[in-house]
């Protein structure tokens, strides 16, 4: 098969690559649906690109073909959806490991050491989280985008992004909310059952709430913001791909 | 030519009914239906596969990947036991259904029949 053909529908495929419910294992089986279409309007005297442009049509539009596969088994696209969030979970998951074992302790005795002040403190720790944690972030981004803008790897790796940076600035947020009040909670138990501690620090004050969870915003921001650049190079692909 | 509807109801049948003769592939499944129905049942071909993948969640058919006469990555579709009974339910259903019709028609049969 010539070149031009063979880049037309590769097109083809990433038009339905970037469809949530059409997996490779079913393009694969399309494509060679294509295929025998294909040898059905080779005398008509197009060009390459008009011959797959013809046989995709009736193999049907992605859109059609996404919502036909989601109604035949709606589950899969959540299936999938999870799998990135728990890939999601333990990537951060090991990073903490990393950064509680060897960072913060690391810098924490620096900056006790430099008779750091608190603000400093949690700006640097902020700064520390946000460059591991961006730093990550970009690598998966660029390994994702690197040289296969037009490959359905970009596809894959830009849902993923969309997926893991959502559910990680949820699953933030929400430690952080849960980390507030089970403090609150435990120090009201501990003052109930024993009569002897005090009240040293309110922790719903937004001095405590700032200088607590600063440092982690280094941490979700990143998530964040690559999980917009995933959504944008998800839709932008989306754009190019449509046949 | 049948409606979207009257199609898209009949394609589980069909499909059935055509891996009984054997096993086959998708492009050859539409292939067939085209040619028997004389161009009277018209998919978008793309429709198939949803139906077949279906049919094989549900264990009524079984799918191995195998090779193309030229070579090419190709799925394969087979009856499964319970296809087979699934499909006489089928065959039973719009037996009743087309006995029902022509009993009606039979008294007052549609002129362009």
């Amino acid at each position: 098969m010539s070149d031009d053909v063979n880049v037309s529908i590769r097109r083809w495929r990433d038009s339905l690559a970037c469809r949530e419910s059409i997996t490779t294992e079913k393009i694969d089986e399309l494509q060679d649906h294509l295929e025998n279409e294909l040898r059905s309007v080779t005398t008509q005297g197009l060009t390459p690109e008009e011959r797959v442009w013809v046989a995709a049509g009736r193999v049907g539009g992605p859109a059609e073909l996404d919502r036909l596969f989601y109604e035949a088994d709606p589950g899969l696209v959540w299936r999938r959806r999870i799998l990135w969030m728990i890939v999601g979970y333990l990537v951060v998951q090991l990073w903490t490991v990393a950064l509680n074992g060897l960072v913060t302790p690391l810098f924490s005795n620096l900056f006790a050491l430099a008779g750091m002040e608190r603000w400093l403190y949690a700006v640097s720790f902020m700064g520390i989280f946000g460059i591991t944690i961006g730093g990550t972030m970009w690598l998966l981004y660029r390994l994702g985008t690197r040289g296969t803008a037009k490959s359905s790897a970009t596809f894959t790796w830009a849902r993923g992004l969309v997926v893991f940076g959502g559910f990680m600035t949820g699953y933030t947020v929400l430690s952080i909310l849960c980390g507030a009040v089970s403090a609150q909670v435990n120090l009201l138990i501990a003052q109930g059952l024993y009569d002897r501690y005090t009240v040293e620090m309110d922790y719903w004050t937004w001095e405590y709430l700032v200088f607590a969870w600063m440092p982690y915003t280094g941490y979700w921001v990143p998530l964040m913001v690559f999980g917009l650049l995933g959504v944008l190079a998800w839709r932008a692909a989306r754009q190019r791909a449509v046949v | 030519m049948a409606t979207k509807e009257l199609v898209a109801a009949s394609s589980r049948p069909l499909v059935l009914s055509i891996l009984e003769r054997g096993e086959s592939y998708g492009y050859a499944i539409i292939q067939e239906v085209k040619q028997l129905s004389g161009g009277e049942l018209q998919w978008t071909d793309g429709m198939l596969y949803p139906v077949l993948h279906r049919l094989e969640r549900e264990g009524l058919i079984e799918s191995r990947w195998g090779k193309s006469d030229t070579g090419r990555k190709r799925k394969y579709y087979k009856l499964s036991r319970d296809g087979g009974k699934a499909l006489q339910a089928e065959k039973a259903q719009w037996v009743n259904v087309h006995n029902t019709l022509a009993q009606l028609w039979g008294v007052k049969p549609c002129p362009t029949m």
